[in-house]
């Protein structure tokens, strides 16, 4: 027999969401027993009660939703793209309880702002005296950013929802696209494999970097922790207001600079070089495009840095200008310098440099935001394949490739894609660095704090603070939002609630 | 009962895997701190 169900959308939209929530709402159980191991007891009280209210929520989701989904409701492409889209949004004000709690936030919307910041692995933050922050909250920070890196719809779903036919269209709903066995489950759970392998040598390398610059071993190894999750995922947080400044460290910057690069490529390029295809790494069109990128831009801010005397040596030059460029082209987000060194000693060359490369962005299907390495490749390639077109003889017919894991066709659909989401991005970006100076900000400060929010990057001139407009607090965490889903998610949200409203208005 | 095994040469293959990534990256850093070293000696 076959059931009706009253509005099998927002039936099965709910249940899959409810699935989410439940998912991170299990994540909460961490910092909560992080909080018993370092008898932080408060910390335990915040994510406990966050923990209830989040799991409640999610079985009152699951519980309304699952006649529409025992009804077999058939899975389509916009269910997978609103559930992702709405999933994050839900989740950004649950994952906010125990910030609010905390008592370092000075309101709900700049608790939403941490959170979204931390899911999009930007890593600007609006959360006060951070230096004095719980092990408990700084091990939630971390997480967020980690899980969000991976994606976290993929991975709640994959490991609550037995039966997952359509899980591809939740995968492609998270802004990913790449398979690298036939099916998502397995596909999500390499993801899972390389980054908790990684997590392992990271967190190595950095504890025992840290016992050697002085920290005492549980500092060492929770200060590890946090700035592997941080690094790998692209996200930019530390449990420090000085950032990785706070190490006066060569060693553990380079160490994190190789674990950023790394952070930053892409899975399916992981998986290639895991497997022992090792050239991958080279004849890949996203790692040639993010090489290029990052000499030139790495170069070019030197080189402005250099003529100006402020740093004279390699050394320097290497740990305060090109540690910065590689963070902003991978969307890392590491600061080596204070925040208002950028405006006041970078000068309008070095500025322009990390601004395009924060804008560029890393790998698509990893854990770095931008308008992708990879987009940038297919453009520069159709531009040239246009060029040869137009200077050769009108009979030939010639077909353009590209190598990306495998040999690909360059055909004209791939190329709009990619300059679609391009031209969106640069919307964006212009929308940010406008509201910025209508604000009153420097347009050098704006453009810079919007790339910086557009390519989920987080690094920061000193605009994002507890004190700055609200409309442009929401902007920001809009363009976070947009930037991480890369557009196509959001807007199918926007669409279903739209046909929701319209149907409603209909029916009254 | 089934014995949990460990497929050696498997993980033999991935931390070659593993390591190689982490060599390219390795080189990649080097070179740009090249690069930077190269840049700095030049006389602006």
């Amino acid at each position: 027999m076959v059931r009706t169900v009253k509005h099998p959308t927002l039936g099965i939209i709910s249940y899959y969401t409810g699935y989410i929530v439940i998912g991170m709402s299990l994540f909460m159980l961490l910092p909560a027993i992080c909080g018993v191991v370092f008898r932080e007891w408060n910390v335990v009280l915040d994510f406990l009660i966050s923990f209830s209210l989040s799991m409640t929520l999610g079985m009152l989701m699951v519980l309304y939703g699952r006649q529409a989904r025992l009804a077999n409701g058939k899975l389509m492409w916009k269910h997978g793209f609103v559930v992702a889209s709405l999933s994050w949004f839900i989740l950004m004000f649950l994952c906010a309880i125990p910030y609010l709690l905390s008592g370092h936030m000075n309101s709900l919307l700049d608790a939403t702002f941490d959170v979204m910041s931390g899911f999009t692995t930007t890593g600007v933050f609006l959360l006060q005296d951070l230096d004095h922050v719980s092990y408990g909250l700084n091990l939630w920070r971390h997480m967020l950013t980690f899980i969000g890196g991976q994606g976290m719809v993929v991975l709640a779903l994959s490991f609550l929802v037995r039966e997952m036919s359509g899980a591809y269209k939740f995968y492609v709903g998270e802004g990913k696209d790449i398979t690298l066995v036939p099916n998502v489950r397995g596909t999500t759970q390499i993801i899972w494999i390389i980054s908790m392998v990684y997590l392992g040598i990271g967190t190595i390398a950095l504890f025992f970097n840290g016992l050697w610059i002085g920290l005492n071993p549980t500092n060492a190894f929770m200060h590890g922790l946090f700035i592997f999750m941080a690094g790998w995922s692209t996200g930019g947080f530390a449990p420090n207001l000085q950032n990785i400044m706070y190490y006066h460290s060569f060693s553990y910057e380079v160490v994190t600079i190789i674990f950023f690069v790394i952070g930053s490529m892409n899975f399916g390029l992981h998986y290639a070089i895991i497997k022992r295809k090792k050239l991958e790494f080279l004849k890949n069109i996203e790692m040639q495009s993010y090489i290029i990128t990052s000499f030139v831009a790495s170069a070019i801010a030197v080189v402005a840095l250099s003529k100006s005397g402020l740093y004279t040596d390699a050394v320097s030059l290497f740990r305060r200008v090109v540690y910065n460029i590689i963070s902003a082209n991978t969307t890392t987000g590491f600061g080596s310098i204070f925040a208002r060194q950028f405006i006041l000693e970078w000068g309008p060359m070095g500025m322009l440099a990390i601004t395009i490369v924060m804008l560029i962005g890393g790998s698509a299907c990893s854990t770095a935001g931008g308008f992708k390495g990879l987009r940038v490749g297919i453009v520069v390639k159709a531009f040239f394949a246009d060029m040869r077109k137009l200077l050769s003889s009108e009979r030939r017919v010639r077909v353009e490739k590209y190598h990306h894991i495998k040999d690909m066709i360059l055909d004209d659909a791939v190329v709009r894609s990619a300059s679609i989401i391009i031209f969106l991005y640069i919307i964006m970006f212009a929308g940010g660095t406008l509201l910025g100076t209508y604000y009153g900000y420097p347009i050098a400060d704006a453009a810079f704090e919007a790339a910086s929010v557009s390519g989920n990057v987080g690094l920061s001139v000193g605009i994002t603070t507890t004190t700055m407009p609200a409309l442009l607090k929401v902007y920001y965490i809009m363009s976070m939002y947009l930037g991480r889903l890369e557009f196509l998610s959001v807007f199918a949200l926007i669409g279903v609630f739209m046909q929701g409203v319209r149907t409603w208005f209909k029916k009254s | 009962m089934k014995r949990l095994s460990i497929d050696w040469k498997t993980v033999k293959s991935d931390v070659i895997g593993y390591t190689s990534e982490i060599a390219w990256v390795v080189l990649y850093t080097a070179v740009l701190f090249l690069l930077t070293w190269i840049i700095s000696v030049i006389p602006w």
